[in-house]
């Protein structure tokens, strides 16, 4: 049996004990065996995307090294459609609407959380109903509005309708955070004459996790959407990257190396964001649910 | 939300400008953007359009005729079949599946958890129409990974191209969205996990306990709240999954995948 460190924090909770021997070998067969079950996938898209046709058919578990190495499939993306452009379009939409979302977020979540006035409570709620209501279902309505306003067919629609979907969410989970900041901070800012915006700037930083969290879980869903583009900007001049890679692949279908290609660029900028931030995701996720 | 009044600024007493500063940006986008274009849609559920532009109150006679059309009435129903079914396979495979692993997750002091968490969770990340072609190719007999994997463990011959198959189609989008996002369920279960004292595992297992009846005994009992949030949380985002019949397998399966939710737009 293997004692594994003892952390101070954790000496009152009594003998902490690591599986151990066959139980612990046990657990992580297991683990890893679901591990690659959800990662293999997406490394051969990715692996074989470099590798010339034969051998994507030849040897596919085979690393693209030198003699079978090929960016063909890339060469072909970047000749017949405009990869650099969708990804540019993808990257202003999610970064416009994630600062709409946590800026607009954040100040009405703190205002729902440091001020009494009436309807209180019945704003904060009329801010979460849109949570558990699917936005698509006002497709209709929405590109109603937006052929009026003449932003059919502009980034500027995306924008506006990725913002007030991501909204709820983000007041929601930043006004229970920032209820958590201390009230004699805000106090002491109030006698030294600050004024309630000087509060906000104050008290922003505070609340780091939460707007980190809310930043991933409102891009992600923005980055993969294929529906509003579809609908609100279909246009070769504001195309998003997940729109691009899907018409691209139902035009190449039978170019395996531009299919592969084309899907690795489409997975890569989104896995890399997660990655980069995966351990304070999930940190977030843990301690937002053991509050 | 009834606590929150014990430790509320001074009531404010002027007329709060700041206060309709901070809100008003984030209603007036989300009533807009988001609340608006919804009741309007709901208004629009109940008239008809008529010839010379106008539209005419009446009432629920739209979705009479969904629900009875000779047209519409079996696409219908059917679509709503097959959200049943895609929500079955998902209460008896996913969450299943993310208990188990988060149960395994969970283990006290377990070497990689991050690693682990990091790696499970990642599909999830992924568009739905990526991981509906990664899997169309995966499972494709032209470029036989599904069929070569198969193979190499004796099953070679049960290998079907079963995303093009009318009778297992529906089955196979539903396994690729579960393969997705198990990992939503599996942190939800172990954030659970976590949060159980060890002093109740630490007096069962004094008590001489198996970990198995550990778990049954103890922890599922204590995370059966998680389990019901996670079965509603199937249920809302299984009528949600609009986006794997309209973006995924345009093959040949005809309407043997159809979603009731994508019939919610016309």
């Amino acid at each position: 049996m293997s004692v594994a460190p003892v952390s101070p924090a954790r000496l009152s909770s009594g003998l902490r004990v690591a599986p151990s021997g066959g139980k612990a070998i046990g657990i992580h067969a297991v683990l890893i065996g679901y591990a690659l079950i959800a990662l293999l996938p997406v490394l051969l898209i990715v692996m074989n995307s470099f590798k010339t046709r034969e051998a994507i058919f030849g040897r596919p578990y085979f690393p693209p090294l030198p003699g079978v190495f090929s960016p063909s499939g890339y060469l072909t993306m970047f000749e017949r459609a405009h990869f650099a452009r969708y990804f540019a379009n993808s990257a202003i939409v999610a970064g416009a609407a994630m600062t709409l979302i946590l800026l607009l977020g954040a100040m009405a979540g703190f205002a729902l959380a440091e001020y009494r006035f009436r309807g209180n409570a019945w704003i904060g709620l009329y801010l979460a109903l849109g949570i558990m209501i699917p936005i698509r279902l006002g497709t209709v309505s929405i590109l109603r509005i937006m052929s009026s306003l003449g932003l059919v067919n502009t980034l500027v629609a995306l924008i506006l309708v990725y913002a007030a979907q991501g909204l709820p969410l983000a007041v929601f989970i930043l006004q229970q955070f920032m209820r958590q900041v201390p009230q004699d901070l805000k106090d002491a800012a109030r006698i030294d004459g600050m004024s309630e915006y000087r509060i906000f700037w104050l008290i922003l930083p505070l609340v780091r996790p939460a707007v980190a969290t809310v930043a991933v879980f409102t891009m992600i869903p923005i980055w993969n959407d294929l529906w509003f583009p579809l609908i609100l900007a279909p246009g070769e001049a504001t195309k998003t990257l997940t729109l691009g890679a899907q018409l691209f692949i139902g035009q190449f279908i039978s170019d395996w190396n531009a299919i592969l290609a084309s899907l690795t660029l489409a997975m890569v900028p989104v896995l890399a964001v997660y990655m980069l931030v995966s351990r304070n995701l999930i940190r977030g996720l843990t301690a937002g649910a053991l509050k | 939300m009834a606590s929150q009044s014990s430790r509320m600024t001074p009531r404010v007493r002027y007329f709060p400008t700041h206060i309709v500063v901070f809100i008003l940006p984030a209603a007036a986008l989300y009533t807009a953007f988001m609340v608006y274009p919804l009741f309007d849609s709901l208004r629009s559920s109940l008239q008809s359009a008529q010839e010379g532009g106008g539209a005419l109150f009446v009432g629920l006679h739209n979705y009479a005729r969904l629900v009875t059309d000779s047209i519409y009435a079996p696409r219908f129903w059917g679509a709503l079949r097959h959200n049943l079914t895609f929500f079955a396979i998902h209460m008896l495979v996913q969450n299943p599946v993310a208990l188990a692993l988060a149960a395994l997750l969970s283990a006290r002091d377990l070497p990689g958890r991050a690693l682990y968490r990091t790696v499970l969770f990642a599909p999830t990340v992924l568009s739905f129409v990526i991981v509906g072609f990664i899997w169309q190719l995966m499972l494709s007999p032209l470029w036989g990974i599904a069929g070569g994997l198969m193979r190499l463990v004796g099953l070679g011959a049960y290998f079907r191209p079963w995303l093009g198959l009318e009778g297992s189609a529906l089955v196979t989008l539903s396994l690729m969205s579960v393969w997705q996002f198990v990992g939503i369920p599996l942190m939800l279960f172990h954030v659970a996990l976590l949060g159980i004292p060890d002093e109740l595992r630490e007096a069962a297992r004094v008590d001489g306990a198996s970990g198995w009846r550990v778990f049954w005994g103890i922890e599922f009992p204590l995370i059966l709240p998680v389990v019901g949030l996670v079965a509603i949380l199937t249920y809302v985002g299984n009528f949600n999954a609009i986006s794997p019949r309209t973006s995924w397998a345009r093959s040949s399966t005809g309407r043997s995948s159809d979603f009731s939710s994508r019939w919610a737009i016309p």
